[in-house]
């Protein structure tokens, strides 16, 4: 399968908020963290719980479902050794947001809301 | 920049019971966080709730006694196995039934007779929201103790002890409950059940976030002092923790109705949990923790913190 950048919109709408986009069948979920975008399944690996509203620590985010904490600078490795979560590649080109994808398809916003960040406990 | 900060968060309440739960345990205790899909089929599982990790002697108890019962189970734990009351108390409510069923489905991999939860949360929440098609009931784990009283009674040995009994009554499922409870106490023989009339708690259960009045509380207590109690007996583990500090000013001790149980039949056990509450000192407390902590690999601030929340609640 030919992998494919897709957009999902203006780098300048990201910042502090948790993004969820339909694409295809998938749902995948975008946020800012520290400057820096990270794109990820929007449901969690274990019974599919609602990534885009996941406690942020750092780069380690927390599935609201069951607490699941994935790493998402080390490849959305689950840190108490579970499942990991599918993580994308991001790049801003020209202020717009792409994520390399599996197959072209168009990115559908779903919801957009404030991220969770919390200070310390990682 | 737009974002939100939560005091109380699902990192702190799940790690804690994961960290807790395994750092108060009995050595050797075990539970699973899920069942494969196809599991083969157990006919009672034990349903060790988010706040529950911290008493996990409550649930020890229960596997031994079902082991002498000679009956098939699974223990199920972990924030893997959620009521959602936690999503609820968060502030995530239209999470609530969906972390629920999760957590049914999950249990009805093994095609059981029963789930026998230690929370009257988890109870009042899955009965919300009944799984069509399970093959259980899901009910207080004193449900089971009375079904099998009958064979519980011949192993039992006396356990001389005068105790209160403190009770919740606000639901006939508490109501329920507390009348399980009680005729598991009135089957011990030795065991002397002194008339209270202070010994109501409020609500569900004596909860960290509503617990019993102060006043109410040290009333319970003066009362059972004054008639010469030896134990306050708790129906459950939320109403063990709040209590337990109690005896510090009292002299009486808060047990958990398992416990006089577990005396009966002649099976050991240990309160972590207690000890730690009764030294009344948090430093105290992590220096007793520090190397299971570093044998577990824990930070021991972040473990500092959980029990600050859990402990000395």
């Amino acid at each position: 399968m030919s992998a494919d950048w897709v957009t999902v919109g203006a780098e300048a709408d990201f910042a502090g908020t948790m993004r969820l986009f339909q694409v295809g069948k998938r749902k995948i979920a975008v946020t800012q963290v520290d400057g820096e975008l990270f794109a990820f399944d929007g449901l969690c690996p274990h019974v599919a719980g609602p990534m885009h509203r996941a406690e942020i620590v750092g780069t380690i985010i927390t599935c609201p479902f069951h607490a699941w904490r994935f790493d998402l600078r080390e490849g959305g490795r689950e840190i108490h050794g579970y499942r990991p979560l599918p993580v994308y590649e991001v790049k801003v080109e020209d202020g717009e947001v792409y994520l390399l994808l599996g197959a072209a398809e168009a990115a559908t916003a779903l919801e957009s809301r404030p991220c969770v960040f919390l200070a310390g406990q990682a | 920049m737009a974002t939100t900060l939560k005091k109380r968060t699902y990192t702190g309440a799940f790690e804690g019971a994961r960290a807790l739960g395994r750092l108060l345990s009995p050595e050797g205790f075990t539970w699973e966080t899920e069942l494969p899909l196809r599991a083969r089929h157990v006919p009672l599982i034990i349903h060790i709730s988010c706040n529950a990790h911290y008493t996990t002697f409550i649930a020890y108890i229960a596997q031994e006694i079902l082991k002498r019962l000679q009956l098939e189970f699974v223990t199920l734990g972990g924030p893997e196995n959620c009521c959602g009351s936690i999503q609820k108390n968060l502030g995530d409510g239209d999470l609530q039934e969906e972390v629920a069923t999760k957590a049914l489905l999950g249990f009805n991999r093994a095609r059981p007779r029963k789930v026998l939860s230690i929370c009257p949360d988890c109870d009042d929440v899955f009965e919300q929201y009944p799984l069509k098609g399970g093959s259980f009931v899901h009910t207080n784990i004193a449900d089971l103790f009375v079904e099998y009283l009958s064979g519980l009674k011949p192993m039992m040995k006396p356990v001389e002890k005068r105790v209160v009994v403190h009770f919740h009554d606000v639901s006939p499922s508490r109501v329920r409950d507390s009348e399980r409870v009680m005729a598991i106490l009135e089957a011990i023989p030795g065991l002397e059940i002194l008339p209270a009339k202070l010994a109501h708690g409020p609500g569900i259960h004596c909860q960290t976030v509503h617990p019993m009045p102060p006043q109410d509380q040290a009333a319970m207590f003066a009362e059972a002092k004054a008639l010469g109690a030896d134990a306050i007996v708790v129906p459950y583990h939320s109403c063990y923790r709040q209590h337990i500090k109690m005896q510090l000013e009292y002299g009486v001790e808060t047990q958990h109705y398992f416990g006089l149980l577990a005396m009966a039949l002649g099976i050991p056990f240990e309160e972590p949990f207690k000890a730690l509450r009764l030294t009344d000192d948090l430093e105290t407390v992590m220096g007793m923790l520090r190397p299971k902590i570093a044998t577990l690999g824990y930070d021991e601030d972040t473990v500092r913190s959980y029990v600050e929340r859990a402990v000395f609640c």
